[in-house]
């Protein structure tokens, strides 16, 4: 009998050994362990070993069983390890196919640019104003110290409905219909973004172009602030480390008057093609409001002071985006805008 | 206004390299654009004595000529005419390079030998004008050897300003040179007159008539006779040749001159030809025409003033002369005109005529009234010096009286609030000073007397910026407004405009700015009905091109024009969307400002997914009414626009039946379509494109984007479905209305989920599929009461659109 388990025990072995499945391991266990099993038949026989040969044949018959059952655990771990690994292989993506191209749109990149000015002065306590398109020449030039004839209008080549009424051809109008509608009250402080005419055409000029103003009126308003102003303005839109500069210039509606350069962006002052070698860049017009365009608006030049400013957005755009072509803007090329998105 | 930095050393000293000088001046405001020198400089060219001309001996037309050239003599051979034994002429040694290529050797020629090449102007690069064509010949006193390139200066720096419209004083030199001195604190040097008179007096020889004293306020005139005609000597044909102005001869160089010496523009006539030796200052007559010295006939217009004889128009004044009484080389006596006209005229008569000249440039901006008979002395005397002429005796001048010398109260602490940081008097002084400004002191400040020459500074606030700009903007610290806080923040209706493109954005949709103007032709191509508003475009005036004539009335073609554009450029799938203000009236002179209505339009075509070509299948399903349908009920569920509804409609320029008016709260808020075949057809469009254009000022009205949370369901849903068949021109809007009418409060929600015409249905008839969700807010409904409400929505439908239910 005891032979017999040694017999049994090596076929077994070899038997889970070669097992390549687990339906194969479940017959293994029937035909060893089942009801009808060799081992169970085994154990069923003991009553008729001799007495004192029960005790070892027993107990061998029973590490048989023990031994068979840890074997077919242990062969069917190994089995399930193997279908995983054959499972993941079989799943194997390469995962440097391109991903799934999401559906989305985006903001034109002088809108992108307005939003950022628009969110610095915001956070400067401005409020955004704004004024129609088509103006009286009364607010884009009369109310702003330019009378006809003034040739100060020359530098701006107007597109006129009639006599009266033009595309206006900057946003300062708007500066004028805020002060006119909040007189007496202080201070004032707006932004005024929007759309603005001039007749020219070229890789530098657009006939349609957008401007962004700046106002700020109230007892005690000097250049120096508007210094600071500007010079948080160009370091919250172009970097931590630009330095602005400022240069005398002449502005019917401002006085004094200033334009505004910011050290390079590219070469940040050292000076590079983009400057022309002067490691500045204009980026706009400012000044002290003129006490005229204060008088007319209702406000006592001799109490109140304020300054102005006003700035290209596609210039802008352009020196922080690389563009090199103003009339892009209004191409609206799907390439070149979906460059922003 | 272009200057030569050798010239302006004639009136100041500076200790300033060209840069240096440049950086100086554009940060006091008088911007340098640019610094060039005058002329590339030319080695081995010197100047020469003409010691001996003798013939060639092998050709009649050459010359051999003996030079002293300094150091050594030489032997050229020579082909022009006009030189004469003791001539100063330019001299080319072997070894030169003309600025046309040409290198100079020792050779022969026809058998002698040529030691160097005798130069013309021209030869030299230089447009400088000469009695006979030939042999540059050289200004008397330059010592023979000298270089060329040292003689005429060209290493001269020549500065182009770009001069802001006030600084009009900076329109002749001797204005920078008071600038110059504002910055150096050097003296400015005003060239001496020294006059001598001679002859008659001149009222004896020419009348004065200034007919519009407003316009011409100071007219001065002289006669200088017997005047030789000629070229000008080379050093000041050099000068205007380094600003830019072209050497005609003596007269003329020197009314030039003196106009870029001193900003006062100035006229020579030719004494002979003033009929009744009269001028007239006097506005044009009706028809009268005038050949002006550059040959061209101007038709002018009695609003302009002209200068006249006795006769006839002489000169469009302060613009241009005419070339019937121009100085030509028989000219003997001259009549030289200094005026002051008022710009404002002088203006609109350059702009009527399209001709602006260096005179009417600067009478525009103003001269200096008192500096006009200055410049008459001026150039009187370098006509006597330069051109022999015999200055009459006395000046005519016909002036209304001088305008009266203002004086600014400029104050202290003025100066300090306005800029925003201390600056104590004695720095103020000094700025005052080197500005040549007389001033006194009063109590709080000063008294400063403005001189003539500088009619920009007119209000205290003006003096305030002289004294910033030459204290130096540089040093202006930077600080930030005090005062009261004020609230930074769009408002609501900005921030829903911004919303609007966020979602729109989020949806796929890529924003394009276009031209607020529009092509009239756009509007044709629309095919609008003859009484819609948007046909009463308002046009420019002076549009820069047809394309461009009008305002843009609608949104709609120039975001076509952008698709097929891209189209073009094989960008098939495009979503698009613009936000802008359309122009509306209804008064065609616009004498009121016109409605500017802002407008969000949308247009899509292609595909709906983006990407053109994807490896995980080509999810090519097109655009279509209601796929833009989708991303308008999205944009007004983000708005909380609730009460709206979609009406189909039959309306260019959309296809007659894939149209809807779009109302909210029965106000209509705009279209949503497909183009119409024929509209897109006259945009060129080869496919299919959906747009919606919409009032979006209503739209952010009605917008109330704040939701209020609705408590979460306490009981069970129970689903049921619905299929009914109706007749097709049933819309499934009114069958849904018609079962939440049935089903009232029981009901939460009903879903289309499908919409089939087909096999199995009738012609004519189409199926449609809800979903109807019954609950209750108040208990959970049972198996037996949702049939029963079930039941009664299925008769309703039947009895409403005599629809058949689909079991």
């Amino acid at each position: 009998m005891l032979q017999r388990l040694k017999e049994l025990e090596a076929e077994v072995r070899k038997k889970i050994d070669d097992a390549d499945s687990l339906e194969v391991l479940q017959s293994i266990k029937q035909e060893m362990l089942g009801r009808k099993g060799q081992v169970t038949a085994i154990l069923r026989a003991l009553g008729d070993v001799p007495s004192e040969k029960r005790p070892l044949v027993g107990k061998k018959a029973n590490e048989l069983r023990d031994l068979i059952e840890k074997l077919l655990y242990e062969k069917k771990q190994s089995l399930a390890l193997k279908a995983q690994e054959e499972r993941w292989d079989r799943e194997r993506i390469d995962v440097t196919l391109p991903g799934t191209p999401f559906l989305v749109g985006q903001k034109h990149p002088l809108t992108l640019i307005l939003d950022e000015i628009k969110e610095i002065f915001c956070g400067l306590g401005f409020q955004v104003a704004e004024g129609p398109e088509i103006e009286y020449d009364y607010y884009n030039f009369e109310a702003l110290n330019m009378p006809k004839d003034h040739p100060a209008r020359d530098m701006q080549d107007s597109f006129y409905i009639n006599s009266n009424v033009l595309l206006r051809t900057h946003t300062s109008p708007v500066q004028v219909r805020t002060m006119e509608k909040k007189v007496p009250a202080l201070p004032v402080r707006i932004i005024a973004p929007g759309k603005v005419y001039r007749r020219d055409d070229d890789a530098t000029h657009s006939p349609m172009f957008h401007q962004v103003e700046g106002l700020a009126i109230d007892e005690r308003i000097s250049l120096a602030d508007l210094k600071g102003t500007l010079l948080l303005f160009a370091r919250e839109m172009f970097g931590e480390e630009k330095q602005i500069r400022l240069r005398p210039s002449f502005f019917p509606f401002t006085e004094p008057s200033a334009e505004v350069d910011v050290s390079c962006i590219i070469c940040n002052g050292k000076g590079c093609r983009v400057c022309g070698q002067t490691g500045w860049l204009e980026i706009l017009g400012a000044g002290m409001v003129h006490p005229r365009v204060l008088e007319m608006s209702g406000y006592n030049p001799e109490k109140v002071t304020g300054y102005a400013f006003g700035m290209g957005v596609e210039r802008i755009a352009m020196l922080k985006y690389g563009i090199d072509d103003l009339r892009l803007f209004f191409t609206n090329d799907l390439r070149m805008l979906r460059q922003f998105g | 206004m272009r200057f030569s930095v050798e010239w302006l050393r004639d009136y100041i000293d500076f200790d300033l390299s060209p840069e240096e000088l440049a950086e100086k001046l554009t940060l006091a405001g008088v911007e340098v654009e640019g610094i060039t020198p005058f002329h590339n400089r030319l080695d081995n060219v010197v100047a020469a004595r003409v010691i001996s001309i003798r013939p060639h001996e092998h050709a009649d037309r050459l010359t051999v000529v003996e030079v002293d050239a300094g150091e050594r003599r030489y032997e050229v051979v020579c082909g022009a005419q006009n030189i004469n034994k003791g001539d100063l002429v330019a001299f080319a040694l072997p070894g030169a390079h003309l600025p046309g290529g040409l290198e100079i050797k020792e050779r022969e020629i026809r058998g002698v030998k040529s030691y160097g090449m005798l130069c013309s102007a021209e030869e030299l690069g230089l447009e400088f004008v000469q009695e006979a064509e030939g042999i540059l010949i050289l200004d008397h006193g330059v010592e023979p050897g000298k270089k060329l390139s040292d003689i005429l200066q060209f290493d001269d720096q020549i500065f182009e300003l770009d001069l802001t419209p006030n600084r009009a004083d900076c329109l002749g030199l001797l204005g920078i040179a008071y600038e110059v001195a504002a910055l150096t604190g050097n003296k400015v040097r005003v060239p001496s007159v020294p006059l001598k008179e001679l002859g008659a007096p001149v009222e004896r020889l020419l009348e004065v008539e200034v007919q519009n004293p407003d316009l011409c306020p100071r007219y001065t005139a002289r006669v200088i006779r017997e005047v030789n005609v000629k070229p000008s000597p080379l050093w000041m044909q050099r000068r205007l040749l380094a600003v830019g102005i072209r050497p005609i001869n003596n007269v003329v160089d020197i009314t030039n001159y003196i106009m870029w010496e001193t900003g006062q523009p100035l006229h020579a006539f030719d004494y002979s030809l003033l009929h009744g030796h009269k001028v007239i200052v006097r506005c044009a007559r009706p028809g009268e025409t005038l050949v002006t010295l550059d040959g061209v006939e101007r038709k002018l217009e009695k609003e302009m003033l002209v200068i006249a004889d006795a006769e006839k128009a002489i000169g469009v004044a302060g613009v241009m002369g005419g070339e019937n009484s121009e100085i030509s080389t028989s000219t003997r006596d001259v009549v030289l005109e200094s005026a002051f006209f008022k710009g404002v005229s002088i203006r609109q008569t350059a702009k009527k005529l399209s001709l602006s000249s260096d005179a009417s440039q600067r009478f525009e901006r103003g001269v200096n009234p008192a500096g006009v008979l200055y410049a008459q002395n001026r150039a009187a005397s370098l006509l006597a010096s330069l051109a022999g002429g015999k200055v009459q005796q006395g000046v005519i001048d016909s002036n209304i009286g001088l305008p009266s010398l203002s004086e600014i109260r400029l104050r202290h602490h003025r100066i300090q609030e306005l800029l925003g940081f201390q600056i104590d008097a004695e720095a103020i002084e000094t700025i005052l000073k080197r500005l040549d400004l007389p001033y006194v002191k009063i109590e709080k400040g000063w008294k400063v007397s403005i001189p003539l020459r500088r009619n920009d500074l007119k209000l205290e606030v003006d003096l305030i910026e002289e004294i910033a700009r030459l204290h130096g903007y540089e040093h202006i610290p930077a600080t930030l407004p005090q005062g009261k806080l004020t609230e930074g923040r769009e408002d609501i209706k900005q921030r829903l405009k911004r919303l609007v493109s966020d979602v729109l954005a989020a949806c796929g949709f890529q924003e394009v700015i276009t031209y607020s103007f529009m092509n009239p032709h756009s509007l044709d191509k629309l095919q609008l009905p003859h009484d819609d508003r948007r046909l009463k475009a308002i046009e420019l005036q002076n549009p820069l091109s047809e394309e461009q004539k009008i305002m843009r009335t609608t949104l709609l073609p120039n975001i076509l024009d952008t698709i097929n554009y891209n189209l073009s450029h094989q960008v098939q799938n495009q979503l698009l969307f613009e936000v802008g203000s359309i122009f509306l009236s209804d008064d065609p002179t616009v004498e009121k400002l016109p409605d500017e209505k802002l407008t969000l339009a949308l247009a899509a075509t292609g595909s709906q997914t983006l990407a053109d070509n994807n490896w995980q299948g080509k999810n090519k399903k097109e655009v279509d009414f209601f796929f833009l349908k989708g991303a308008l009920e999205l944009l007004f569920r983000r708005l909380g626009v609730k009460k709206y509804h979609f009406k189909a409609v039959d309306a260019k320029p959309y296809h007659p039946t894939k149209a809807a008016e779009i109302f909210v709260d029965e106000q209509k808020l705009g279209l949503i379509g497909e183009v119409h075949p024929v509209v897109l057809d006259n945009f060129a469009l080869k496919q299919k494109v959906i747009a919606a254009e919409l009032d979006l000022e209503l739209l952010i009205h009605k917008a109330n984007p704040v939701p209020s949370y609705e408590a979460l369901p306490k009981y069970p849903a129970v689903l049921r479905d619905i299929a009914v068949v109706v007749p097709k021109d049933v819309s499934s809007a009114a069958v849904r209305n018609c079962l939440m009418e049935a089903g009232r409060e029981l009901i939460e929600d009903i879903q289309l989920f499908d919409h089939y015409e087909g096999e199995q249905i009738p012609d004519g008839y189409k199926s449609l599929a809800f979903a109807i969700i019954y609950r209750s807010k108040c208990r959970t409904l049972t198996d037996e009461e949702v049939a029963g409400i079930h039941q009664h929505l299925e008769e309703s439908v039947e009895r409403e659109f005599q629809a058949q239910i689909r079991k």
